[in-house]
């Protein structure tokens, strides 16, 4: 049962690595920018819930109503500003104005809200679980974290292929150029694909929050980890980066069954060798296919 | 309606058009000729705004567009076809089609007069553009810039590739498009092509104009000629 129990815990894991990992994967997909700052963004969206839950004394379940959509616009600003600009430069450039970002986001929480972690205190639900049997029960918080990664992922695929933005991001992602004279708009497509991708980035902070804690260095780690879900499931593939988020937390759990401090290193395996034996992930598609 | 002025552009050092004017009237019919390096494409896509021209204007219906957006162009009713096709591998026929409204005209354009137009295309508007054979690849991207209502149609190189036939027949709906009063600036490397279609042509010559007129009062030795350079060879007045 313990085995059963493992596997269980690693797809809810698996639910908070692919919400990780699927504003990582559409930035990458859509813009070809590999934001190094991700997982720092989503520290700062925790951190600004904080902030709200502070000021309007809002549940912290519903503190993403007020939290996506600033990010989202937060997001829009951040790529037309910022990673267009030095889009146009070169690609290395995105990479090291990314990785300046996260270091000034670091820095920045530490000298306004100090190294203290936090965590979003839920009240009651905070330790209610479903119980399947009587060893066997999933805590709900990981049950509305899961949820929360299949709908965002369902959705986003769905609006993908499905809305007239959408199709406008996938054509500027095949081909930027023909897109443009096609008459799409690329910069503010791209805007928009990045809107999407930090209201995500925004979900993925505050779950970070509810799951466990944060505190200012507490993205990097995260932003491995969604990278290690995008590259198994399959980089392009939103389906792949829900059955890679789930692949990476199984293998931590169970690798953390196996022998308590071996959960990060079976993580890390696994990735390794979907790497050697199959480097274009499990799902090969292209965005919304 | 659309009116070129001295324009230059440059690809770092290299000098891809000089000082090249030309203009284009609702209905007509204009060909861009010369030999490969010409400057022909980098024309089309300056006009189209894929490149920002070093020196001159491009100006269309009297308002001067050269710093707008590829984009706001198509909205004016400028679109290009662009060489090789550059459909969306990703997106079907019909979303292929339909990403042509995005910053289209209203006009008699859509679907349905897509399909009409070529009606293979309409049993295989679900399918990727992949599986379609080149001829059928350029009809989606000649349908891709009609759905945007187009005023000037620019055409980058439409027989690349293809067979004698499947030429003939994608140049064969020009002529109920310049009916309704669309202007058409094409680039060929077609020389025979381009000639039968236009109703004036220009010959370029490493970004150069090296003769202009029409189809019919210019004999076969001076395009031969303004084409390969031999007119500036003999002297600077054997190439007006």
């Amino acid at each position: 049962m313990n085995w059963v129990n493992a596997v269980i815990q690693g797809v809810m894991l698996g639910g908070l690595y692919a919400l990780f990992a699927c504003g990582l994967s559409l930035l990458f997909g859509v813009v070809r920018v590999v934001n190094l700052a991700h997982g720092d963004f989503a520290v700062l969206a925790a951190y600004l819930a904080l902030v709200v839950i502070t000021v309007t004394h809002v549940p912290a379940l519903l503190t993403f109503v007020i939290v996506a959509p600033l990010f989202a616009l937060f997001g829009y600003g951040v790529q037309r500003l910022i990673i267009q600009k030095s889009l146009e430069v070169s690609p290395l450039t995105t990479l090291l104005v990314t990785f300046g970002l996260s270091v000034v986001i670091q820095n920045a929480l530490l000298v306004f809200a100090s190294a203290d972690s936090h965590s979003f205190d839920l009240g009651r639900l905070t330790s209610a679980s479903l119980q399947i049997t009587p060893e066997l029960s999933i805590a709900f918080v990981s049950l509305i974290i899961f949820f929360t990664a299949v709908v965002v992922l369902v959705g986003l695929q769905l609006f993908l292929s499905n809305t007239a933005t959408g199709r406008s991001i996938r054509a500027a992602a095949d081909d930027q150029e023909a897109a443009a004279i096609a008459g799409v708009n690329t910069r503010h497509v791209f805007g928009v694909a990045a809107a999407i991708a930090f209201a995500t980035v925004a979900l993925a902070g505050l779950a970070l929050g509810t799951y466990s804690s944060f505190d200012p260095s507490a993205g990097p780690p995260r932003l491995i980890y969604a990278f290690e879900a995008v590259i198994i499931g399959g980089v392009g593939s939103l389906w792949g980066t829900l059955v890679g988020g789930i692949i990476l937390g199984v293998a931590q759990t169970v690798g953390a069954q196996i022998d308590p401090s071996g959960g990060v290193l079976a993580g890390h395996l696994v990735f390794l060798a979907v790497l050697a034996l199959r480097p274009q992930g499990l799902i090969r598609a292209r965005l919304a296919t | 309606m659309l009116e070129i002025r001295n324009l230059t552009v440059r690809h770092g050092y290299l000098q891809a058009v000089t000082n090249v004017s030309l203009t284009l009237s609702a209905g007509e019919t204009v060909a861009i000729i010369g030999a490969n390096g010409a400057g022909k494409s980098t024309l089309l896509r300056s006009i189209a705004g894929l490149h920002r021209p070093h020196a001159g204007d491009i100006s269309f219906d009297g308002r001067v567009i050269t710093r707008l957006a590829s984009h706001a162009r198509v909205r004016q009713g400028l679109v290009l076809v662009p060489e090789g096709r550059r459909l969306f591998p990703s997106l079907s026929v019909d979303e292929n089609l339909l990403i042509g409204t995005t910053s289209g005209r209203p006009g008699s354009w859509n679907l349905r007069r897509v399909f009409d137009l070529f009606p293979w295309m309409e049993a295989r508007r679900r399918e990727p553009t992949v599986h379609l054979s080149g001829g059928e690849q350029q009809a989606v991207a000649l349908g891709r810039a009609l759905m945007a209502n187009p005023r000037v149609l620019l055409l980058d190189e439409l027989s690349l590739g293809l067979a004698p036939t499947v030429v003939r027949r994608i140049y064969g709906v020009l002529p109920d498009l310049i009916r309704d009063g669309i202007g058409v600036l094409l680039v060929e490397q077609d020389v025979g092509q381009a000639l039968r279609v236009a109703d004036r042509f220009q010959c370029l010559l490493e970004g150069r104009t090296t003769l202009e007129g029409r189809p019919a009062e210019a004999t076969p030795a001076a395009v031969e000629a303004a084409y390969f350079g031999l007119a500036a060879r003999a002297g600077p007045a054997g190439a007006a």
